[in-house]
């Protein structure tokens, strides 16, 4: 049976995938992040743009392109889902 | 008879336990939920919430009869069912999330159903919280082979001594006096609000982040 992602599964997926081991300096583009987070275009931009607003991504211009790159609230608040989902899954349960 | 009060006032300070179990659990899912929006964190919450004042209330209520020698017996008995229904809404909410994972994930089929002995509503609702705690008991442990997660295991087995708990106390109720079951059942309840506690643990220097539940 297909399970469906929760919204803020959606956010944890973004954060984790901006937050790739093989990102440069600026971070990662947004062809990266629609494969790795399997979100369609207009849906990740709006997320983006929320997650940049909250202080969890942070954005930077290059020219016609933009990046993506974890903030420290950002980690942050990975860690703690992180903590969350061990809780929840020590019941026998999912986040 | 000393022995008989001497039980009555460990059952009473276990339940009194348990009601501190139910509410630190109840704190981390809520604080949890409300990071999350999670509706499993959100059930669990609604479960381990109507535990604490159930075991509270009924560990209270237990207290106040041990010293007013039945002054009160109406209000108690009155207020120990509030509790004992509180208790059961509480594993019954636990069920219910094991229970919606469970159909969410995978056919494994609902448990057979068990026959509820009918003697009073008191032991309905004893007989009720016994088979809510096998059930969640078999869901946990299903999860348990499924993650292979040591944590989950201890929940499974927190659960089931719980239900055993729940059994030899429901057995004890058709003995009067000082009965060896409700001994067994106050050791086995024990050990299952010790080993529940246990992922509350790590929680307990967490202070939380912002929250983002409206991301």
């Amino acid at each position: 049976m297909q399970t469906y992602r929760s919204q803020v599964k959606i956010v944890v997926d973004v954060l984790t995938s901006a937050n790739a081991p093989d990102a440069d300096a600026e971070g990662v583009g947004i062809t990266h992040l629609l494969r790795r987070a399997n979100l369609s275009y207009t849906r990740l931009l709006g997320i983006l743009s929320r997650l940049v607003d909250h202080g969890l991504l942070n954005e930077t211009n290059l020219g016609k392109t933009q990046k993506y790159r974890i903030s420290d609230k950002g980690l942050k608040f990975l860690q703690a889902y992180g903590e969350f989902e061990e809780f929840t899954e020590s019941f026998g349960l999912r986040v | 008879m000393l022995g008989e009060s001497f039980l009555a006032l460990s059952e009473s300070g276990l339940h009194l336990a348990g009601g501190l179990v139910g509410f630190s659990v109840a704190r981390v899912a809520r604080q949890g939920y409300k990071e999350t929006s999670s509706p499993a964190l959100y059930r669990l919450s609604i479960a381990f919430i109507l535990l604490g004042f159930g075991l509270t209330m009924t560990g209270v209520t237990g207290l106040i009869e041990i010293s007013s020698f039945g002054v009160f017996a109406l209000v108690l008995s009155l207020t120990l069912s509030v509790a004992t229904i509180l208790e059961t809404g509480g594993y019954f909410f636990l069920a219910l999330s094991q229970g919606i994972k469970a159909r969410s994930s995978a056919n494994r089929g609902f448990l057979a159903g068990l026959a509820i002995p009918t003697a009073s509503v008191f032991t309905l609702l004893r007989s009720l919280s016994f088979i809510f705690l096998l059930y969640g008991m078999l869901e946990t442990l299903l999860s348990y082979f499924e993650r292979k997660k040591r944590v989950t295991l201890m929940i499974a087995s927190a659960l089931g001594l719980l239900a055993l708990g729940e059994f030899t106390r429901w057995l004890a109720l058709f003995n009067s006096g000082v009965s060896p079951l409700l001994l067994i059942s106050i050791l086995l309840k024990l050990f299952g609000f010790f080993m529940l506690y246990t992922p509350v643990l790590k929680f307990s220097s967490f202070k939380g982040i912002p929250q983002f539940a409206n991301l």
